[in-house]
């Protein structure tokens, strides 16, 4: 036992991970629907999903609030008897968007499934988009964002992402007061006229999924669905050379400092690599960025990078936030790890450390109902396979010391970083 | 429903185990009976920056995060006023692993000088994160300090000032370790894919041995009832106005608890409720308005909180806000609007079952208030709330001399 304490027990590697069994089916229109079913509780939910995101847009903003105010009433229904209806079942429809896709999900016990499923297909499908509503949104919308662009981290993200990808662009733009003002109801018919319809739409089921909730699906969403003609821009590549920017800011508070360039879209060879040079770098509690600027100079509460792909495009991203002393200090420090990534292999104790750590990340992605519905999701919309999983996997448990190092000098050069300083 | 097995080991450590088969990972949560409401008045904080010092090695344990990394696990903890909480999850396999890291700190954490330096320039800086940095940051602070003026609630667990957490001495340290970080001051629950037999077993192993201490009592002053109406307007470098009105409500043991957080989510519980549909849709008086318990083991506060639109007279919001909270002590509630609130907080507790480490330190939580089987009593305690409870309840609470009201505004 003394020894056993002092080592430590054997720590035993994750040998298997696999994607949890799904079932795929297409409804009686065509609508493509995938099913998870897992889990001990008797719970359910079914989230609709439209690629509908900013690179569909006609006006700025007009793909998230469109989505937003789907729920705010239908052609029978006011958005007050819509959500009196679905809580008195303790149950909620939530609506969800990033820059590539829109969706509507429904949470609830299995056994209101099919009492709420007409609501939603209703709320889906015949949405009214009252003007009051719209009203509404615009004015509590605009004052959120008020409270959000006095905060230096929100500054500096949002100067860095336009910088990287140019106002121009969908991933590159800011949403401004002055854009929701613009907003008008037609916008937004107009959006979901071309966005929203069968031949746009996938479903995810998740929970304790059987054969009589799918039955229900195809009852509810295979008819009556409306064809969408869908018309993408795709997005101009620009590649501005990087800057350095330093946004002073008269307020006493800590100072933000983001570093970031363009990487590649999320179907890029380099991805699962990358995957795990950024984890080294910045993607966990045990990063060298973490263990150096927080764990032993103690500048920092927090310090992250991350890997953003997208459909068109992507991203990665170092952030932080510190006392304005450490600013300098710090920013020479995140190049000091960058360039030991360029330049030095990476220890095989550390490899071996984060390849244990992502496997048991991926056994969490794959845990519980809702969350392997969502690993799914991020496949099937990135028109992946499951080999992208077992792709990623089999990266995470051999690429080599050599790969990783290709990878730093490809992506991790201060040359082609942005830098902002918010502070 | 949530099956536990329970069992007190000899150095007083409460263990419950909660078997379940259908995840491959399994949480390992350890609950001390310590927070901030232990600490010193003059060095406020303490507790949560020793909850760092927590992850900074051990007699055999240099490095904390390392072996739990190679374990494919995560580990991470919080303190608030009343509890310290650690947790790991990690592929089962490997659940010795977190035992040995838990049992090892427990037993012989080891923090020099160095360490704590650190961890007080970090938490500093988390301080300043959360807390200076942000608009409306240091409502909380305000909102204690002024509901509270006797009982430690008074100032927030990140603490009250910055210098106070400078001023952490290692003999502070090692104090504060001796008096609290014992098996009989913790609680440990496991939650995954293990038997309870072989889970009670391997705990048996790795902390059996620790010795109990004697945990150091604490007797701090009880509030007395508030007598009068507080008000207090406050100018800061904040964008919008921002109302806040909290109320003195039960402790956690109290069945009131229960009708206040019922009554909570009959005002704000989702985007049928009463605030949401009355002041923010109907009559447009706010941007943002939230009803919510703190939900402490000792007497707590019934908070609203709300951002008036640009045009709106803050009076005005304070009246209809008002008036909702009259309706309330009216009795004026629908049978069908209370069931709707009843089976929203039944679903949202079997969503919560969903995922282990919840139920791991809600099962913790429930043996640390006095008795673990309440988990299982909730959704029934929540259901036999009446309206004539809420009527009563609202009564009592609700009124102006029970009320602190705190209003930030921007600078001219």
């Amino acid at each position: 036992m003394e020894n056993l304490r002092k080592y430590g027990p054997p720590i035993h590697t994750i040998e298997q991970v696999s994607l949890p069994k799904y079932n795929f089916c297409t409804l009686d229109n065509g609508v493509p629907l995938y099913s998870i079913s897992q889990g001990t509780q008797e719970i359910i939910k079914i989230e609709v999903v439209f690629q509908s995101g900013r690179t569909y847009e006609q006006k700025k903003v007009v793909s998230r609030a469109c989505n937003n105010q789907i729920k705010e009433g239908s052609s029978r229904m006011s958005s007050r008897q819509i959500v009196d209806h679905v809580d008195y079942y303790g149950a909620s429809i939530r609506t969800g968007e990033n820059l590539d896709s829109c969706s509507i999900s429904l949470f609830c016990l299995t056994k209101h499934f099919e009492i709420l499923l007409p609501i939603l297909r209703e709320v889906i499908m015949e949405p009214l988009f009252p003007e009051d509503e719209l009203r509404k949104y615009i004015q509590t919308n605009s004052e959120r964002l008020k409270i959000e662009l006095v905060k230096n981290d929100v500054i500096a993200y949002r100067t860095i992402t336009e910088s990287i990808f140019t106002k121009e662009h969908p991933y590159g733009y800011n949403s401004e007061i002055s854009d929701y003002g613009a907003l008008l109801r037609e916008d937004l018919v107009q959006h979901y006229e071309n966005n929203y319809g069968a031949n746009n739409c996938f479903i995810f089921l998740s929970g304790m999924v059987k054969d009589e909730h799918i039955a229900a699906c195809n009852r509810f969403f295979g008819n009556g669905f409306r064809t969408a003609n869908p018309r993408e821009k795709i997005p101009q590549l620009i590649d501005p050379h990087p800057e350095k920017l330093i946004i002073e800011s008269d307020k006493d508070f800590q100072t933000a400092i983001k570093l970031g360039r363009r990487v590649f879209d999320r179907n890029h060879a380099d991805y699962p690599g990358l995957y795990v040079l950024n984890s080294i770098l910045g993607g966990y509690f045990g990063s060298r960025l973490m263990s150096n600027i927080r764990e032993d100079k103690g500048y920092t509460y927090n310090i992250y990078s991350e890997v953003d792909v997208m459909k068109h495009d992507g991203l990665l991203l170092i952030g932080t936030e510190v006392n304005a002393d450490f600013a300098e200090k710090t920013i020479d420090e995140i190049f000091r790890e960058l360039r030991l990534l360029r330049e030095e292999p990476i220890g095989i104790e550390e490899l071996d450390m984060v390849r244990n750590y992502l496997l048991g990340r991926i056994l969490n992605f794959i845990d519980g109902p809702f969350n392997s519905g969502r690993l799914l999701k991020s496949i099937v919309l990135s028109g992946l396979d499951e080999n992208y999983f077992n792709n990623l996997v089999h990266t995470i448990k051999h690429v080599t010391t050599e790969n990783l190092n290709v990878l730093a000098n490809r992506y991790l050069n201060e040359d082609n970083m942005w830098l902002v300083r918010v502070g | 429903m949530i099956e536990y097995e329970r069992k007190v080991l000899n150095n007083g450590l409460r263990v419950i185990v909660h078997e379940d088969k259908s995840t491959p990972l399994v949480a390992v949560n350890l609950l001390y009976n310590v927070g901030s409401k232990y600490e010193d008045p003059q060095k406020t904080g303490f507790a949560h920056l020793f909850e760092h010092l927590m992850f900074s090695g051990s007699q055999n344990v240099p490095d904390f995060d390392e072996p739990i990394q190679k374990a494919g696990g995560e580990s991470n903890a919080f303190t608030n006023s009343d509890i310290t909480n650690f947790y790991e999850i990690l592929p089962v396999e490997n659940i010795e692993t977190a035992l040995w890291l838990e049992s090892d700190r427990m037993r012989s954490l080891v923090c020099g000088k160095k360490e704590l330096k650190i961890q007080q320039k970090v938490v500093i800086e988390e301080f300043k994160e959360t807390t200076l940095n942000l608009p409306y940051g240091d409502v909380w602070h305000t909102i204690s300090g002024n509901a509270y003026k006797k009982h430690p609630y008074r100032w927030p667990t990140i603490g009250l000032i910055p210098e106070h957490i400078e001023k952490a001495r290692l003999e502070d340290v090692l104090e504060f370790y001796n008096s609290y970080y014992l098996p009989n001051n913790a609680i440990l629950t496991i939650s995954g894919n293990i038997e309870p037999d072989r889970a009670f077993e391997l705990v048996e192993k790795w902390f059996g041995r620790i010795p109990a201490g004697e945990v150091k009592s604490s007797n701090w002053e009880q509030e007395e009832p508030q007598r009068q109406h507080i008000k207090l307007e406050t100018r800061s470098d904040v964008p919008l106005r921002s109302l806040y009105l909290n109320f003195h409500m039960s402790d956690r043991y109290h069945n009131d608890f229960y009708v206040c957080d019922v009554i909570s989510d009959i005002l704000s519980g989702g985007r049928s409720s009463r605030f949401y549909q009355h002041l923010l849709k109907d009559q447009e008086l706010f941007s943002y308005i939230d009803a919510y318990i703190t939900g402490t083991v000792e007497p707590g506060l019934f908070l609203i909180e709300a951002k008036p639109h640009d045009k709106i007279e803050i009076e005005e919001g304070i009246q209809a806000i008002w008036k909702e909270l009259n309706a309330l002590k009216n009795g004026e509630i629908e049978e069908q609007e209370l069931e709707k609130v009843q089976n929203k907080i039944e679903s949202s507790l079997v969503f919560s079952e969903v995922n282990n480490l919840n139920k791991a330190i809600n099962i913790a939580y429930f043996e640390m208030i006095g008795d673990v089987s309440l988990i299982n009593k909730q959704s029934e305690l929540y259901r036999n709330v009446s309206i004539n409870d809420i009527r009563k309840v609202a009564q009592k609470i609700f009124t102006l001399d029970n009320c602190t009201e705190i209003i930030y505004l921007p600078k001219e």
